[in-house]
């Protein structure tokens, strides 16, 4: 079964394919000299791309093969006049033949065109927390999506340094659903926000099981976020950015790093940590891994699982390196490449 | 008639014109010139202006050689909002050209 990577750099994208998952190509960069830091497939066919440049401000692109691209017109923008700036797509996603777009100045944008033209989620952008909303480290940014396939309706979106929100009624309305989560800084006046969200996954079966890989700790809740627990048993540190969730096997991986104040992998050596009890436990899954010398991190969006059996896990470093491993963790490979900063990996099969 | 200039971009908007760096368009002011480009290439705003209508802070515009934002204006080299938009009543002639180029800066 062949598997296409989109890997997103800080100077362009790359595509990595195999046929068989043990052989593969690079080609690129496309975008070369822009960020690349999100993509999506469509359902229907085709691709989405988020590039970004210091200079040049963000865009989305369109194609129907990855090989030609296409900006769109009239991409998310905030008004002409706003205090807020578009300065970066973080994440894409497709629900029920709805594009979503995570941005930074925070903020949700939807598009029910294929991604030709977009418009903001006002519920959430114009939030009536909004004014406590404060940037981290990575700056103010919408940047994961969850969605309740059985009911339409139902929806999370996670802003770091701010929190997870949930709405119930389509994105008219969003709560904060952050009970059980420690502040990375608490707001003086509205205490239901100020917690840093690093990453979101989500139990196939049961929408309301979510994990949490937070600044402050690894969670989970058993209720669609009414109530965080925390779930560390086995992490050396629990401070880390991307957390994926293989739908075949329900195995969650992440990636510690030495908190928060280093954000390197512990000891210089590159770690993924594996639950294969929906979060019960964790445990080293790191065969194959440069063991020493390795300081770069893995960024949120840098981490990707294939579903196939057995699940392929990707992810690629903020030093460049990518590394695969097609039984769920068990061993790695170092793909022999070193790419510029790795924003982005996302995976599909066929 | 208004005078005919050609606009010269940097390759890095090379993706954003589909491979186009160098177009013709017309004009008697900048204002109108940058106007008349953006009517042509749309998807060209977000990357050289911001959402006040100036340019984007690290974008440099020459014309005929000369910066743009020392074009003489109520307030020449002006960077509060809007204040990099002063000389764009600058007239322009037939064939003259238009630079863009990102600054670059640091190491």
């Amino acid at each position: 079964m062949s598997v296409r990577l989109l890997v997103g750099t800080a100077k362009g994208g790359f595509w990595v394919t195999s046929d068989d998952r043990r052989e593969w190509e690079v080609t690129g960069p496309f975008f070369k000299g822009w960020k690349v830091t999100a993509g999506l497939r469509l359902e229907g066919g085709g691709f989405v791309a988020a590039v970004a440049s210091d200079i040049y401000g963000p865009a989305v692109f369109l194609s129907p093969d990855g090989e030609e691209w296409e900006q769109v017109a009239e991409g998310p923008a905030y008004p002409d006049g706003d205090d807020r700036r578009l300065r970066q797509i973080w994440t894409l996603r497709e629900n029920r033949g709805t594009l979503y777009a995570g941005v930074q100045d925070a903020g949700v944008f939807t598009s029910g065109d294929g991604g030709r033209s977009w418009r903001p989620v006002s519920g959430l952008n114009e939030h009536e927390t909004r004014g406590g909303w404060m940037p981290g480290a990575g700056g103010l940014c919408c940047h994961a999506f969850l969605f309740d396939h059985a009911n339409p309706n139902r929806m999370w979106c996670g802003i770091s340094a701010v929190g997870v929100f949930r709405t119930d009624d389509g994105g008219g309305t969003w709560i904060p659903k952050n009970r059980g989560v420690y502040w990375a800084h608490e707001d003086e006046e509205f205490k239901e926000i100020g917690h840093c969200v690093h990453g979101l996954a989500q139990d196939p079966d049961d929408p309301d099981r979510i994990y949490r890989q937070d600044h402050s700790g690894m969670y989970r809740s058993r209720d669609g976020g009414e109530v965080w627990e925390k779930n560390e048993n086995g992490l050396a540190t629990a401070f880390g950015f991307p957390i994926v969730l293989d739908r075949a096997s329900r195995h969650l991986f992440a990636v510690p790093l030495e908190a928060d104040q280093y954000r390197l992998p512990i000891g210089g050596a590159l770690q993924v940590v594996r639950s294969t009890d929906a979060g019960d436990s964790w445990h080293s899954a790191s065969e194959g891994l440069p063991a020493e010398h390795a300081y770069g991190g893995v960024l949120r969006g840098a981490m990707a699982v294939d579903n196939l059996q057995p699940g392929g896990v990707y992810m690629g470093t903020t030093s460049g390196t990518l590394h695969v491993s097609t039984d769920l963790g068990e061993n790695w490979i170092n793909l022999p490449v070193t790419l510029p900063r790795i924003l982005h990996v996302s995976a599909w099969v066929g | 008639m208004k005078p005919s200039v050609t606009v010269c971009l940097p390759s890095l908007l090379e993706p954003v014109t589909g491979g186009v760096r160098e177009l013709t368009v017309c004009g008697g002011s900048l204002r109108e010139v940058f106007a008349d480009l953006i009517e042509r290439e749309p998807r060209l705003r977000p990357h050289l202006f911001n959402e006040a209508g100036d340019f984007r802070r690290h974008v440099l515009c020459f014309h005929n050689g000369t910066n743009t934002r020392w074009l003489a204006g109520p307030a020449a080299g002006d960077d509060s909002p809007g204040g990099r938009t002063n000389g764009w009543d600058t007239p322009v002639d037939e064939g003259d050209t238009i630079l863009f180029m990102q600054a670059v800066s640091g190491g």
